[in-house]
């Protein structure tokens, strides 16, 4: 059984990143609020994992964690973090968040690209200066290769005049080529994890999908995991393997995205799904909405996060919180409406 | 009542807090509190020493410098306050309403600012009072001109900064007067910063009163003022030393609650600042 | 649809923007951020206005409000008489004068995209929702805290919530209750600007679904400006795509879907992300970004990000024209053009 244990963590050939019951608190004037609450998911080497949730879910906090910026009033307050690096396993949790070990990780074998990429790029550096700047961090070559590289970059990116466009400073370029450039910044150093938080959201419709095109040749290119934070289940089935639906801080459901869209299993994932107006389906009727608003992380009981806007709302629900539990095989979800796992049982087990 | 709470927690800026209150009750009180009358003179107890008596002499006329100091207490608290007040009273319209219309009249009104900023203070002030003549009313006036530009900006970058929220939009949407939108949406901002900008500008008026009347230019003697006694007591610095230490006592003191209180006032309503430090 | 009743006619709207410079402010460019659009908007239906950001979609909004003066055009409010047997009441919002435009206010309103800078954190709720009927002077003391119950009620929110203050909401309350201050005056025409662009997907379907409720129950009439085909399509009974300051295409929304006949209302619709894994996307990936407004391409503006652009398009500026019933489009090779459009489901 421990070898089986161990091939479904970070032990697994494939595995590059898993999450073991990461908590993170947050100290506020009214308490402390748990915004990510005892969090297990993994994510293999060239996987696209999608994370969707709405806003407050954790999951920009989970991000930051992997990144190692967890910052106060933010804390780690359990859990590990995983990472494979090279023949050993790392556990960022542990790591000193200004310590030397982890600036390693950071930009290098794990970058990450933000929603508003003017707020990542320094105003007053050319582009081109930058990704070289980032690029001589973490290898050993010359001002001038790191130069030629960052102009490679931009090309790889698809900016169209990489040579003249490294000269550019961050304001001259619009929010589609900012990003590009981030995206340029990001893989320069060949991450083998890719922390994309909302990349698109700040773009307008037709360069989201020139961007999103983008990561979807590099990916192949590179040979990257993807950790894809977005609220857009459009932009999910587009991008990703893998889905971790997120709600107050915890995965309520996760599998593969074909499984998921086709059959959702949890309600919050089902009152997701059939709550956006889509391209395709009738118009004017009324749409399913999710009844009320998400609490506060310090509002939460006992019971599921979910059961006070449940519409299948049990008794246990507002006692037990439901484990996340497979279900046939590759999909997995938390809710008593399909098993009686309560997650204090789970890990007594 | 959170604002009170916050600000209890600067012990600092609550011990001089209680400084300044005290220093506000003796202001008022004077007339009762003097242990003798500020302006009776007494030839035959000229330039007493400290004593039980006179806790801090009496001068060339004998008169009591403790008594002197209180009562220049309540002429500064007064001066002060109310060329705060005039300042404020003639700034934040101007500020308010340049801000919110902009256009031409906000460059020119900004410029006419800008210059009268370049002047130090108490520069302004001279030449305002020698217009005006050295009275109570002349430096009131003089020094509530000479920082009126600053509540023109406070109140006009508050202004401008409210002007761009959309609930700005959504009043004139339903009909909303341009005096409806300042008095309603725009003043409930603006008397956070003016509070803050008052009690800076208050260390600045007590020195700057003193240095006026210092020079002959302020309040006239009889009445006692911190800077009058304390150009009178050059004179006699070898033989009666101890002239200096009431007013210059009362001036340090005040300067410094004042300007303890104006930066915990400051912390309390924009916390930013005090991480920063 | 109700029957075709005109209530707003835009006619050759233009709104400019000067770029200023230098010390004596002399205007060295202007942006054309409306540059003539001409709209009809019928009584009761939700007119659609797509694009994205830069195309003038919000300025176009706020200029058919006044809240911003146009530079040039002409705005007709229609007003049916009370009574119902005398003609129409016509005004143009363009010319309107201070004392008339106030009045006019009542019946056009407008709900913010922002649910957070749209309240005033200083006034309690019922402040808020009663602040256009204590300016329009309408009604007072108990009438008005009873008018303002009413409102909070008719947008699923409790009257309870008179006395608390904004920052007590969640984004999608928010919304509400900046709805319920649209509602107060009784308006004809609402202008939504972006209404649940900042809100979360289940928050948002329930705010769709209110301004649908509010709609069948108050006969209103909506020009509803969004960035999300998506939402467009589910609300709208026509769109008007705009581009670069103009519109570039108009129709019922069925027909814009499924029949688009400009190549940009077909890249815009084919870019957004299909939540369906098994989609097969035949994506029509633009070049380049949106040109700037202050300088537009010549001819038509969209020449330079279209795949089918001749010389013609590079040269001449296309006219809108109204090829079949009531599809109108801006291009010179409409008629020859074999788009994709969205097949229903």
């Amino acid at each position: 059984m421990a070898i089986a244990k161990e091939e479904s963590g970070i032990g697994a050939n494939h595995a590059l990143l898993e999450l073991r019951d990461l908590s993170v608190d947050f100290e506020t004037e009214q308490g402390t609020a748990r915004v990510v609450d005892r969090l297990s998911y993994r994510i293999d080497r060239d996987e696209t994992v999608g994370i969707v949730g709405e806003s407050g879910c954790g999951k920009s906090v989970t991000a930051r964690a992997v990144m190692g910026l967890v910052e106060s009033p933010g804390r780690i307050a359990s859990g590990q973090i995983l990472y494979r690096h090279g023949d050993e396993v790392i556990d960022i949790a542990k790591l000193d968040p200004k310590g030397r070990q982890i600036r390693e990780l950071r930009g290098n074998a794990i970058s990450m690209i933000f929603q508003e990429p003017m707020t990542s790029l320094n105003p007053v550096f050319s582009i081109g200066d930058q990704i070289a700047e980032a690029i001589l961090l973490h290898q050993s070559i010359t001002r001038r290769d790191a130069a030629e590289k960052a102009v490679e970059m931009l090309d790889a990116v698809g900016i169209p005049l990489p040579r003249e466009r490294a000269r550019d400073f961050p304001h001259h370029l619009s929010g589609g080529m900012r990003q590009r450039a981030m995206i340029a910044m990001a893989m320069s150093c060949n991450p083998s994890l890719l922390i994309a938080d909302e990349p698109t959201t700040a773009l307008d419709v037709t360069i989201q999908a020139q961007v999103l095109d983008l990561m979807n040749k590099l990916r192949a290119e590179f040979q990257a995991a993807i950790m894809f934070i977005t609220h857009d289940l459009g932009v999910i089935a587009t991008m990703a393997d893998q889905i971790r639906v997120m709600y107050l801080g915890r995965v309520v459901e996760s599998g593969p995205v074909s499984t998921v869209f086709r059959q959702p299993l949890h309600p919050y994932t089902q009152g997701m799904m059939q709550s956006i107006p889509s391209l395709r389906g009738a118009r004017k009727r009324r749409l399913q909405s999710i009844a009320g608003n998400v609490p506060s992380p310090l509002e939460v009981g006992p019971g599921c996060g979910f059961a006070s806007r449940c519409p299948h709302v049990m008794d246990v629900c507002r006692k037990a919180k439901p484990a996340l539990v497979s279900e046939g095989g590759v999909q997995s979800v938390a809710c008593f409406q399909h098993h009686t796992h309560t997650e204090e049982a789970s890990h007594a087990g | 009542m959170d604002f009170l709470k916050r600000f209890s927690r600067d012990k600092v800026g609550l011990f001089f807090g209680i400084v300044l209150v005290l220093i506000y009750l003796i202001a008022l009180t004077a007339h009762w509190i003097t242990p003798y009358d500020p302006l009776q003179t007494d030839l035959r107890k000229v330039f007493q020493p400290p004593s039980w008596e006179h806790w801090l002499g009496t001068d060339q006329f004998g008169r009591d410098m403790l008594s002197r100091v209180i009562l220049a207490t309540q002429i500064t608290a007064r001066v002060t306050g109310l060329a705060i007040l005039f300042a404020v009273i003639t700034g934040v319209p101007i500020g308010m309403f340049v801000g919110f219309v902009g256009g031409w009249l906000d460059g020119l009104v900004m410029r006419i600012t800008d210059m009268l900023l370049i002047f130090p203070i108490i520069m302004l002030a001279i030449v305002l009072v020698v217009i005006i003549g050295p009275t109570e009313n002349g430096v009131i006036f003089a020094l509530g001109i000479s920082q009126m530009p600053q509540f023109i900006r406070v109140a006009r970058g508050v202004t401008l900064s409210v002007k761009e929220e959309l609930y700005i939009e959504a009043a004139v949407a339903v009909g909303a007067s341009r005096e409806y939108i300042l008095r309603r949406h725009v003043w409930p901002n603006i008397s956070a910063p003016i509070i803050v900008q008052a009690s800076l500008t208050l260390p600045v008026f007590v020195l700057n009163a003193s240095a006026l009347s210092y020079l002959g230019l302020g309040v006239q003697p009889p009445t006692p003022e911190w800077g009058q006694m304390l150009n009178e007591s050059v004179a006699f610095i070898f033989n009666a030393p101890y002239l200096m230490i009431g007013p210059t006592i009362a001036l340090f003191l005040f300067t410094l609650a004042a300007n303890l209180v104006g930066d915990a006032l400051q912390e309390t309503i924009n916390p930013k600042l005090k991480k920063r430090k | 649809m109700q029957a075709e009743e005109v209530l707003l006619d835009v006619a050759d709207l233009r709104k400019l923007f000067p770029i200023r410079k230098g010390l004596l402010q002399r205007v060295v460019a202007e942006v054309k951020a409306v540059d003539g659009i001409d709209l009809r908007i019928h009584t009761g239906e939700t007119l659609g206005l797509v694009g994205e950001s830069g195309c003038g979609k919000t300025t176009t909004g706020r200029t058919i409000l006044r809240l911003l003066t146009p530079t040039e055009g002409k705005v007709t409010l229609r007003l049916p008489s009370e009574d119902g047997t005398t003609a129409a009441h016509e005004i143009d919002l363009a010319q309107a004068g201070p004392r008339e435009l106030k009045t006019l206010r009542q019946k056009m309103q407008i709900i913010f995209q922002d649910p957070y800078s749209s309240l005033d954190p200083r006034m309690t709720v019922s402040q808020i929702v009663g602040e256009p009927l204590k300016v329009q002077g309408i009604a007072h003391g108990q009438e008005r805290a009873d008018r303002v119950a009413d409102l909070l009620q008719s947008v699923g929110l409790e009257p309870t919530s008179m006395t608390r203050y904004p920052h007590e909401f969640s984004g999608g309350q928010r919304q509400r209750i900046g709805i319920a201050r649209a509602l107060a005056l009784n308006p004809k025409l609402i202008v939504a600007d972006e209404p649940v662009s900042a809100l979360d997907v289940s928050v948002q379907a329930q705010v769709l679904n209110l301004l649908q409720d509010l709609q069948a129950r108050l006969g209103l009439t909506y020009l509803f400006i969004s960035h999300d085909m998506a939402v467009i399509r589910h609300i709208c009974d026509r769109v008007a795509v705009m581009y670069l300051g103009k519109i570039v295409e108009l129709a019922e929304t069925d027909e814009l879907f499924g029949n688009p006949r400009h190549p940009y209302t077909e890249a815009l619709m084919s870019a957004v992300p299909v939540a369906d894994p098994g989609h097969v996307s035949r994506r029509i990936l633009l070049e380049g970004d949106v040109p700037s407004p202050v300088s537009p391409p010549s001819g038509c503006h969209f020449h330079p990000r279209c795949r089918f652009a001749t010389d013609i398009c590079k040269s001449e500026v296309p006219t809108l024209r109204t090829l079949n019933g009531n599809h109108a489009v801006r291009c010179h090779h409409a008629e020859k053009l074999t788009l994709q459009g969205v097949e229903s489901e």
